[in-house]
């Protein structure tokens, strides 16, 4: 029995199966950052194996072989799933189903097929989890296509021919089918928990100490975004804090535990209302300036106004705040913030210095400044190891460093004065782009300061900005060669790197605004656009609409009713306009009468006739064709006639 | 217990004529058929709601990770599965379907019928359709196919119904259609010499022998040659007899041997006979009722005999 289900021809069966290979190849890529070392070089063994059966044709993997290395395989990943992850271990479950599904393809099971193209498209989706921007994503979709060829290929019999015109129709409309989809189509908010991807953490850690998060100021990887809803703070306040650091064991400062999250209250003082869209970095804490009155849907403030995610953050997230850049206010028990380790005696010596007659804490934050003014402290960000006691070395030999040195310093010195103070590590500043459109923050913003208690609240003080001040300052067009710059030559090669880059980072951020972050809000704003606009032409055609309404509707019922004319009489309207036919004649006859009448244009007329017989009688379309043809040519005769 | 299965089979077999009836009114039987949307189902298939079943998933997947791609991919899987059932529909619409016999056979044999599907107008869209009967189909080119019917009896037959689907193109929606054709073909009786005609007579010899009558016995008539059939229904004793076979230029009446038990055996050894007259070029004709069938020779006039003898 023919079934047209389950032939395929050999030769189509083998392009299928390289065509498949090189998805499976580039899904394997793509999911690059879910494996651990083991799996990635098994994977790529299992590939080279198929590579090797297309390439010398042998047959396909029996059933009990394929069963066995699954069973292998299995029994290694659960024993490395906690090491993996479950969302990574559901990666690989479908990797090595879908792999080995094509080393045991053969062309007499082909219902092996569509499960394959099934588990291949779910592939897809799990490469989306994994990558967002737009460079990607656009990657993805090609090996989406690739899939979806193949699956065309699957249900052909031999190769078919591009039809370029029809594809394309087809092509288009599925494009703005989806796009309505998308836009339209209802959001809901999660149903339910899904694991996340575990994968290392970047940008800021919970240990800071003071030489770790140099390698952090290098790096050039994006951070976050974020664009602002009208009025825009001046660079000096643009402080983005992240975490909090309380304890100092003489090397480094741990973050704090998780705050409880408040509902913050509203406040009348003036706010800067931004979306942030910030880069997956596997941890909780999230970017805000100063104090979050309002908050979006997705993300919560705790109690140290900080912001923080529900889940640590695996993919691309955007959310919006409105914050006004007023000091924090102190919540709870503020002793803790006084702790110290031994150690560091001249420090604690200095401090004492700096806080004689007692004075207000913002006075004592005045004067350690001007210490550092003074005792002609300089920056760098290469200033060498510190050893031994890490304050004292600093204050007053190395007098060398960056910002977390600076910071721990005057945390440091404020603590042993007496005065609650704490470490914010967050970002600073960051490069306006796109003429301002939006603010790109680094890895290399990544900055520490310090806040200190004074009237229940925590004032901000960056001691590194009294000794570097162009750090405050607007970078996006700086050439700023200071020790700032402690990269040497690389920095020529930095520079060149993000002028190339940075046009498909603006593309990268548009499509992140756009697409990445459309959610229920975003699409209840368009509706309520769509709806205000409809409002307006409503009210703007409500005048003139029976101005408009009733010729349209008129001309339409004429062209709707306008006689029209049959094929025949359409073909000889020339002849027609001369001398009408007689109801009671045929055409033949009077075409006949035609070639009678003006024996000049018999030969045309007589073909003519033939071409319309033909057409007519014998059912052939091409004698019409032929006939127009020489009722065309037949025109200017007919127009010498008339004259 | 049977009982139920008798009348649920009955039950299908009213359902089915039901349908056959409805179909017919629909798609009334000619010899070219034109595939058109009144007649032509589309349903998905096991991959096609495979597929749903991945999208419902993928929305789930992108609503619980709040991740607006995989939603994209999600939507554009639904809009390619809902393409399908119009891009399915299209493959075979205006198709046109013809069948023509290919030979006249034989009983026993193997009738085979020639259907074509071709698209008349219109771009020609790739085409991939499978055939389903009961019978044997043979590919013989791109869009020909060779359905063969067994055919058991002798007669004029009606070509059945057959179904035309196809999967195309990315097999997630059926298009099925099932084609009723005004075609019907020739069974002749299957030839079959009649066991007492001894070896195969030779035209040319001069002692063949034709069965030509009747008559009363009389003594000294070889015994062979009683009908002892009649003798012993009716109690009359009669012996055939033969003459020499014509020779040609003469003509040649063919007509049913009584000899025979059966009315097919009879039909068998008629064709028989037309035929290796025939083959003898020698002119012959039926008697049979109601007309006899005159002298005649040539391809035609054997076609006509043996149509006669089918529809005996």
């Amino acid at each position: 029995m023919v079934n047209a289900i389950t032939y395929i021809s050999p030769q189509l069966f083998q392009t299928l199966q390289w065509r498949l290979w090189l998805f499976q190849l580039l899904i394997w890529a793509l999911l690059l950052p879910a494996y651990s070392s083991w799996s990635l070089a098994v994977f790529a063994l299992l590939l080279l194996a198929k590579l090797w059966q297309l390439y010398r044709g042998t047959s396909p993997w029996s059933l009990t072989k394929n069963n066995l290395l699954a069973g292998a395989m299995l029994v290694a990943l659960l024993i490395s799933s906690r090491q993996l992850g479950v969302m990574h271990l559901m990666f690989h479950f479908l990797l090595l189903a879908a792999v080995l599904r094509l080393l045991g393809l053969s062309d007499r099971r082909p219902s092996d097929i569509s499960q394959l193209l099934w588990v291949h498209y779910f592939l897809l989706a799990c490469a989306f989890i994994l990558h967002q921007d737009l460079w990607l994503a656009v990657l993805i979709f090609c090996t989406f296509l690739l899939n979806l060829h193949c699956h065309h290929l699957c249900f052909c019999r031999e190769q078919p021919q591009l039809q370029w015109r029809r594809m394309s129709q087809v092509a288009a409309m599925m494009t703005v089918a989806t796009v309505l989809l998308f836009v339209l189509f209802p959001r809901l908010p999660p149903l339910w928990q899904l694991p996340g991807a575990k994968l290392n953490q970047t940008g800021l850690s919970d240990n800071l100490a003071p030489g770790a998060i140099s390698s952090l100021l290098q790096s050039n990887e994006l951070a976050f975004r974020v664009r602002f809803d009208g009025a825009t703070p001046p660079a000096e306040l643009l402080y983005f804090r992240a975490k909090i650091y309380d304890v100092f064991d003489g090397q480094s400062w741990r973050a704090q535990k998780p705050q409880l999250k408040v509902s913050p209250a509203l406040a009348d003082t003036p706010h800067f209302r931004y979306t942030v869209i910030a880069e997956p970095h596997q941890q909780f804490s999230l970017f805000a300036l100063g104090l979050p009155h309002q908050h979006s849907n997705n993300v919560a403030v705790n109690r140290e106004a900080l912001v923080v995610a529900d889940q640590p953050l695996s993919q691309r997230i955007s959310y919006q705040l409105s914050s006004s850049l007023v000091p924090v206010p102190a919540r709870g028990d503020v002793t803790r913030n006084l702790q110290l380790p031994a150690g560091n005696v001249k420090a604690r010596l200095l401090a004492q210095q700096l806080n004689q007659g007692a004075p207000a804490a913002k006075t004592l934050a005045a004067r350690i400044g001007l210490y550092f003014q003074q005792q002609q402290f300089r920056y760098s960000l290469s200033p060498g190891e510190i050893y031994g006691e890490q304050i004292d070395n600093f204050l007053f030999e190395k007098k060398l460093g960056f910002c977390s040195h600076y910071a721990s310093s005057t945390v440091f010195l404020f603590r042993a004065a007496g005065v609650p103070a704490r470490l914010v590590g967050g970002y600073l500043g960051g490069e306006w782009q796109d003429d301002g459109a939006y603010l790109q923050v680094l890895q290399k913003d990544a900055h520490a300061w310090v806040e200190y208690y004074q009237d229940d609240k925590w004032l901000p003080f960056d001691p590194t900005a009294l000794i570097e001040p162009d750090l405050l300052r607007d970078l996006s067009d700086s050439t700023a060669s200071t020790e700032f710059s402690g990269l040497g030559g690389d920095w020529m090669l930095q520079r060149l790197e993000i002028w190339l880059m940075q046009p498909l980072r603006n593309m990268d951020y548009y499509w992140s605004m756009w697409v990445l972050s459309f959610d229920s809000n975003q699409q209840q704003s368009l509706f309520g656009q769509f709806n205000n606009w409809r409002q307006q032409l409503r009210l703007e055609l409500h005048h003139a609409q029976w101005l408009l309404i009733l010729p349209v509707i008129g001309l339409a019922f004429w062209w709707w009713r306008r006689p029209r004319l049959q094929p025949v009489e359409q073909l000889f309207q020339p002849l027609l306009r001369l001398k009408a036919k007689l109801p009671a004649q045929s055409y033949q006859q009077y075409l006949q009468q035609w070639a009678e009448k003006h024996p000049l244009l018999m030969p045309e007329i007589s073909a003519c006739l033939d071409e319309y017989l033909r057409w007519q009688f014998n059912g052939e379309p091409d004698g019409l064709i032929q006939a127009r043809q020489i009722m065309k040519g037949l025109k200017p005769k007919l127009k010498q006639l008339k004259s | 217990m049977s009982d139920m299965i008798g009348i649920t089979a009955k039950l299908q077999d009213q359902f089915r004529q039901r349908v056959w009836r409805w179909l017919d009114a629909r798609q009334p039987a000619s010899a070219v058929v034109r595939l058109q949307q009144r007649f032509m189902f589309v349903f998905p298939t096991r991959f096609g709601f495979g597929l749903c079943a991945l999208v419902l998933l993928l929305y789930i997947l992108g609503t619980n990770y709040q991740n607006n791609l995989i939603l994209l991919l999600a939507y554009l899987l639904l809009v390619l599965v809902i393409s399908t059932i119009v891009l399915a529909f299209l493959n075979l619409h205006h198709c046109e379907l013809s069948a023509r016999p290919l030979a006249d056979v034989f009983a026993g044999q193997n009738a085979g019928i020639l259907l074509t599907l071709q698209r008349q107008s219109g771009l020609p869209l790739a085409l991939d359709a499978g055939w389903q009967h009961p019978g044997q189909l043979v590919p013989v080119s791109d869009a020909t196919v060779v359905l063969e019917l067994p055919a058991p009896q002798r007669g004029y037959f009606a070509m059945p119904r057959v179904k035309l689907q196809s999967v195309y193109p990315f097999g997630l929606v059926r298009c099925w259609c099932y084609v009723r054709m005004d075609c019907r073909y020739w069974v002749f009786p299957a030839p079959l010499a009649a066991p007492f005609a001894g070896p195969q007579p030779d035209p040319n010899q001069q002692n063949a022998e034709e069965w030509s009558g009747q008559r009363q016995y009389q003594p000294g008539d070889p015994w062979r040659q009683l009908d002892w059939k009649r003798f012993s229904r009716q109690q009359q004793l009669l012996v055939h007899q033969f003459s020499a076979t014509t020779l040609p230029g003469t003509d040649l009446w063919l007509s049913a041997d009584p000899r025979l038990s059966t009315l097919e055996a009879q039909l068998s050894d008629l064709a028989e006979r037309a035929l290796r007259a025939e083959q003898a070029q020698q002119p012959f004709g039926l008697r049979c009722k109601p007309t006899d069938i005159a002298i005649g020779s040539g391809p035609a006039h054997l076609r006509l005999v043996l149509q006669a003898l089918a529809l005996w």
